[in-house]
């Protein structure tokens, strides 16, 4: 079973950021988990995912944001334990806790002690230019020593959250964050482009030319940058921006891209469950008034399909065609040979040992493709 | 009870904008015609396209009780578009009248349409009651616009009506001249049956209804009915008046306004035809009405090839409407199979164009609006020739004439110069021009007809701060030298981009061409040159560069549900383009010519 919660609260809104975030000054903090708990039994009984008898086993459970290290260690042992009420844990469940370097309660240790196993770190860059265009508050050092003493207090398992297109960064302030980062040793990294977000401040600053962006041959440039850095480092580039030690792919973001059920808990959370697509009310109060509403939108077979296909594609791996066909009930290449050949020329696709994959040189553009799966 | 002299039929003859379906409404709410509380505003525009745009363009009819000094009155108003397109419909429901209201903006005055219609409705012999209207708008000059309509049109406005329709200003006072000015229509009860056609629209349950003006005679519910021109014979299933919704009655008689239904499914012009009986019918039709003549031709072709029955079924069903349009199956090598439509006009095929997309639910290729042209080909023959892609090759060609028409332009006078420099780059030559008043000119020229549809009239709104106006009607073929500039995606051809325009504009044309595609081809993933050429001579060249970056980077559980939406609109962005080869063209290219002024 996999399980997202939402944690909304953050010290400070940052200019790109178009998530669901509450300012911790303005409190709302309590009662948070009471609510987040209520939610968890009501979804349960109403999903009817946990069989009365037996329990299954948990896979993952990612506590994001927001900031959930914003939350006490004592707070987050509640959900922990209410979730390991209905699961249980085995070797392999993925514990992971979002959390910015200086917005931590307590110290990690007590994270640990708790049961989470993973920390995913939101770093975005080792520049402290590029960190203060981007309003996050903390400043490289702080990051650095932040994820040493994760280290320290036997973090095994962290993941590093890059960000590259960023405002006035060039080709070589990037190479330098991918050094610093690989010099912390950390066992993922996830490196994401940065993407102006409609009707936030940083949408304002780029029209105003305030912000000079990098165009895009640069902006591509970087992304090939980021995954021959890692690569010749030893990590597994196993989706278009996640990148593994051996044994430390992330296990809740991959069900993700496999089209897998997820069970998602808090204000503006996103789930999937016997089909249904899912989301609660954008607003912590109304969700606390009533954790179920919200929108809810079931998902036709060829939808399935067709997510199987526009996400699995995300991964290095591809999809597994026979699998996909015995599973939606359908001939592949009947279906969507045609897109194939379309891009033939291109060099697009890739077809090795039963899987479809894309060719690295076409992940930049591969909205183009991917949309063609859509009917 | 309806007596001889009770009925007025008249119409309302009005430039764009100067206040028209306003009026029009105001009445059938002081007649009680229709409630207030169900009116929507402009009754008469029912056509959501009409709505949205303000104008007029399918002509439909209102009966009116009003009673004035104890005695009942029948005041059948027949709405007339107010389009330079619509010229013909025009005619059609000014011959079903005796009297038309004309209505002048306070403010802007005669406008050289109106002019045209007034002209026409004076021919027709009818008796013309001046309305100035928008009398309480700040710019409001009625005095001025007195002047104007004598110096201009030449009839006397000394008892002009000062009205302001959305005031509810001077309504009465229309009713009254209604009835006290309009003759009342010739009654000819004892002959046979002659009924004008004015129009027709396509009802899906009682087929074709006609609307009628009862010329002789008269016509009841069961009878035998024979379409004069068209030669088909149907049995009248229902009848009636217009309030403005359909009112059934047991019969129709000379003088009346009307609606007659006789499960008429098959498509036919049936507009500007005379019904007369079966039994003891005429022999002789009512005169004047003639065939609308297309003047303009583009290409429609379904998005999807799929969709190809569809488009022709709508085409047809729009042509039960709207008899003018017409259409005949064409292929292009680039576009599949589609048609070759005719209209009246720009605006005429934009409308058609816009109904197909949102009433018949077909997403639409059209091409860039051509005019007929005539090839003189070297064997002595005359080609009439409508699309470009089949102009025929330079060798076999001696000489290619196009039409022309006369323009007259109305234009405040600090813009003459403007649309005189726009008139002679449109190739225009000058043919005089006149003094309307002392702010306004007449302007005269004539102007090969592919220019006009191409941006003409865009641009002389836009060169005048909207405020001239236009009229044109066609003087004559005239010999030109016109070559066929050719258009090539990734070194092929594109039939449907060709286009055909005078041998001094090419190279601009080309150049202006080949960039305004630069800017509506879409990045794909592979680089795309487009090239302007005559013959083999390649006159501009530019490319598409390849797509670079068009990726969703993070993505999320959270986030699934939003990039999918994403990648869904880029979807349907792709499924209103057409696959060229491996190009994909968005409609817009194929209009590119029109819009190189931008």
């Amino acid at each position: 079973m996999f399980i997202y919660t939402h944690v909304p609260f953050c010290l400070s809104h940052c200019i790109y950021c178009d998530f669901y975030v509450q300012l911790e000054k303005y409190g709302g903090k309590t009662g948070f988990m009471d609510s987040l708990l209520n939610e968890f039994t009501q979804r349960l009984k109403m999903q009817q995912v946990i069989p009365a008898e037996g329990h299954h086993a948990l896979d993952s459970l990612y506590v994001g944001g927001g900031t959930p290290s914003l939350l006490q260690a004592s707070e987050l042992r509640r959900l922990i334990q209410a979730v390991l009420k209905y699961t249980e844990l085995t070797a392999l469940s993925e514990l992971t806790l979002e959390a910015n370097p200086g917005a931590m309660k307590d110290s990690p240790e007590r994270y640990l002690d708790i049961g989470f196993n993973r920390v995913s770190v939101g770093v975005q860059s080792f520049n402290n230019t590029e960190l203060r265009r981007l309003s996050r508050i903390h400043r490289a050092e702080d990051a650095v020593v932040f994820i040493k003493n994760l280290k320290t207090a036997g973090f095994e398992n962290i993941s590093i959250d890059l960000m590259y297109g960023l405002p006035d960064q060039t080709l070589d302030s990037w190479r330098q964050t991918l050094e610093q980062t690989l010099k912390l040793d950390v066992s993922h990294v996830s490196m994401y482009g940065l993407k102006v977000e409609e009707g936030t401040p940083l949408e304002r600053l780029v029209a105003m030319g305030a912000y000079p962006m990098p165009n895009e041959e640069t902006h591509v440039a970087m992304y090939f940058e980021g995954i021959t850095m890692l690569k010749s480092a030893g990590f597994e580039h196993y989706e278009f921006s996640n990148f593994a030690r051996s044994g430390c792919v992330s296990r809740h973001n991959l069900n993700y891209w496999d089209n897998g059920e997820f069970l998602a808990l808090g204000p503006s959370a996103h789930g999937y469950m016997n089909e249904v697509r899912y989301e609660t009310v954008r607003d912590l109060a109304g969700w606390k008034t009533n954790p179920l509403a919200g929108t809810r939108h079931k998902c036709s077979p060829k939808e399935q399909l067709e997510n199987a296909l526009i996400f699995g594609l995300r991964k290095r791996k591809g999809v597994h065609i026979t699998e996909l066909e015995m599973r939606h009930q359908i001939n592949f290449h009947e279906r969507y040979g045609h897109i194939l050949k379309k891009y033939e020329a291109e060099n697009c696709f890739h077809l090795k040992d039963g899987y479809l994959r894309l060719n690295l040189s076409a992940i930049p553009v591969s909205n183009a493709l991917l949309a063609e799966f859509l009917d | 009870m309806t007596t001889d002299s009770n009925i007025r039929n008249f119409c309302i003859i009005a430039h764009i904008d100067h206040g028209k379906s306003t009026l029009a409404d105001r009445m059938l709410e002081f007649t009680k015609t229709i409630d207030k509380r169900v009116m929507k505003d402009q009754f008469l525009d029912t056509l959501e396209l009409e709505q949205e745009r303000g104008i007029t363009i399918k002509l439909q009819a209102a009966r009116m009780d009003y009673e004035l000094n104890g005695q009942p009155y029948v005041l059948n108003l027949i709405d007339t578009p107010g389009h330079v397109d619509f010229s013909y419909e025009v005619s059609r429901s000014l011959q079903a009248c005796e009297g038309a209201l004309l209505i002048v903006d306070a403010a802007q005055g005669v406008e050289a349409q109106t002019l045209a219609n007034v002209y026409m409705a004076i021919e027709n012999n009818l008796e013309i009651i001046p309305v100035i209207n928008k009398i309480d708008l700040p710019a409001a000059d009625p005095e001025r616009v007195k002047n104007e309509i004598e110096e201009v049109i030449g009839i006397d406005a000394s008892n002009a009506i000062l009205a302001s329709a959305k005031s509810g200003i001077g309504i009465e006072d229309i009713l009254t001249a209604l009835v006290e000015r309009v003759p009342p229509p010739k009654i000819k009860k004892e002959k046979p049956l002659r009924a004008l056609v004015f129009d027709s629209y396509f009802d899906p349950y009682l087929g074709i209804i006609a609307y009628v003006r009862i010329v002789d005679g008269e016509i009841k519910r069961g009878e035998k009915i024979r379409f004069m021109a068209n030669k088909k014979t149907y049995d009248v299933t229902e009848l009636g008046i217009m309030k403005p919704t359909r009112n059934p009655q047991d019969k129709l008689v000379s003088g009346e306004v009307g609606y007659i239904a006789a499960s008429i499914k098959e498509m036919g012009y049936f507009v500007g035809d005379t019904i007369t009986t079966v039994e003891k019918g005429t022999l002789e039709a009512l005169p004047g009405y003639k065939k609308a003549v297309p003047m303009v031709f583009c290409g429609m072709y379904p998005v999807d090839n799929d969709d190809y029955e569809d488009l022709k079924d709508s085409l047809e069903k729009l042509k039960l409407n709207d008899a003018s349009i017409t259409f005949e199956p064409e292929s292009s090598e680039a576009l599949g199979h589609g048609f070759r439509c005719g209209f009246l006009g720009l605006l005429h095929m934009e409308i058609i164009q816009e109904r197909l997309e949102r009433e018949y639910d077909i997403s639409l290729i059209t091409t860039a609006p051509s005019v007929v042209y005539k090839v003189h080909t070297t064997k002595g023959d005359i080609l009439f020739v409508d699309n470009p892609a089949h102009l025929p090759d330079p060798q076999l060609r001696e000489y290619i004439e196009e039409p022309f028409v006369k323009v007259d332009v109305f234009v405040p006078k600090e813009f003459v110069g403007n649309l005189m420099d726009l008139s002679q780059e449109r190739r225009g030559e000058f043919l005089g021009m006149d003094y309307i008043d002392e702010h306004r000119v007449n302007l005269h020229y004539e102007i090969p007809l592919n220019e006009i549809v191409t941006d003409y009239y865009d641009q002389l709104k836009s060169r005048s701060k909207g405020y001239a106006s236009m009229d044109y009607n066609f003087s004559r073929y005239k010999r030109s030298q016109l070559v066929k500039l050719d258009v090539l995606v990734t070194g092929e051809p594109v039939d449907a981009l060709s286009t055909i325009v005078h041998t001094d504009k090419a190279r601009a044309v080309g150049l202006a061409l080949t960039q305004k595609l630069k800017e509506i081809i879409p990045r794909q993933m592979f680089e795309i040159p487009i090239q302007a050429a005559i013959g083999g001579k390649i006159l501009a060249r530019t490319n598409v560069s390849a797509m670079r970056k068009n990726v969703l980077d993070k993505c999320y559980g959270g986030d699934i549900s939003r990039k999918r939406k994403l990648l869904e609109k880029q979807k349907k962005g792709k499924k209103r383009m057409k696959s060229v080869g491996r190009v994909e063209i968005p409609q817009e290219a194929f209009m590119a010519v029109l819009k190189l002024s931008e």
